[in-house]
């Protein structure tokens, strides 16, 4: 299991602020979180590379990106369980890199 | 038949024979959703605390969900008569297109109680994999993965969905 901050983008909508649409991954996501890196994984080649952890894709492009709020069934929300979708308001710099497919996380070296 | 009725209240007060025989004879074609998590999982605290038990209306999506939650304990499907909760659907959240989503009211081990069937992730896959649906992981290892599986599982037919639960309700125990 991964015990890396993550979420995985599903839409943007850019603005002031920034919404990203998205999941969140193993490890809940709060209020005031802060984002360091955007990524892509490797599609498994096979549906036996399912069952193993993901490699990146390409090379982590750098964010700045807090949470200032969170959304999930149409309530605002302190946190995101594992698994969960919604919506994180997002603040700072970096939201251009966010799109389908990306993941927002935490590099290896912060 | 006031039996049928029955199946709308307390359908696991049922003997699993007389439920199989009942849903079968009242409920053919009948729409049903479908849960996939580990057995006995309560849910989240962030789950809980909105009181929403995500369910799906395609049993593909329901299967990757189990073949996912095998992760932590026995990946299941839960199997339930949409009718039965028809007062308690409320609006789905921002995934409704990918995981033809509908949310109920509940939580989710009072869903898990009140639904109809429950087969494992494995025999729900052997299912979906037997109606010659593709692209089913046996196993799935992380949620980038799963959205992923999401995104690129095939297209389930309504006649897939009817056979899906036909034979499902004949391996349920």
């Amino acid at each position: 299991m991964s015990s890396k901050k993550e979420f995985i983008i599903m839409g943007v909508v850019e603005g002031y602020l920034c919404r990203a649409i998205g999941r969140c991954c193993d490890v809940p996501i709060r209020l005031g979180d802060q984002f360091d890196a955007v990524y892509r994984y490797k599609p498994p080649a096979t549906l036996e590379d399912y069952a193993k952890e993901p490699e990146l894709e390409a090379e982590e492009r750098r964010v700045s990106l807090r949470v200032e709020a969170i959304q999930s069934y149409e309530r605002p929300v302190s946190h995101l369980s594992p698994g969960m979708t919604g919506t994180l308001q997002l603040s700072g710099v970096g939201c251009n890199f966010l799109g389908p497919g990306w993941v927002l996380g935490v590099s290896e070296d912060s | 038949m006031w039996l049928c009725d029955l199946l709308l209240t307390r359908p696991q007060s049922i003997p699993l024979a007389l439920r199989r025989w009942l849903h079968e004879r009242c409920y053919k074609n009948a729409e049903y959703l479908f849960r996939g998590t580990t057995r006995g999982f309560p849910g989240h605290d962030g789950v809980r605390e909105l009181h929403r038990t995500c369910t799906s209306t395609d049993p593909l999506v329901a299967t990757l969900f189990a073949i996912e939650s095998s992760r932590y304990g026995e990946g299941v499907v839960h199997i339930a008569l949409r009718r039965r909760f028809r007062r308690l659907i409320v609006p789905a959240n921002n995934y409704e297109n990918l995981e033809r989503e509908v949310a109920v009211n509940l939580l989710p081990v009072t869903f898990a109680a009140r639904s109809d069937f429950t087969i494992t992730a494995q025999q729900a896959r052997d299912i979906l994999v037997n109606l010659a649906l593709a692209n089913i992981p046996p196993a799935i290892a992380n949620l980038n993965h799963f959205h992923l599986a999401l995104v690129i599982r095939a297209r389930i037919t309504e006649e897939h969905v009817q056979e899906f639960i036909k034979r499902a309700i004949r391996v349920a125990v």
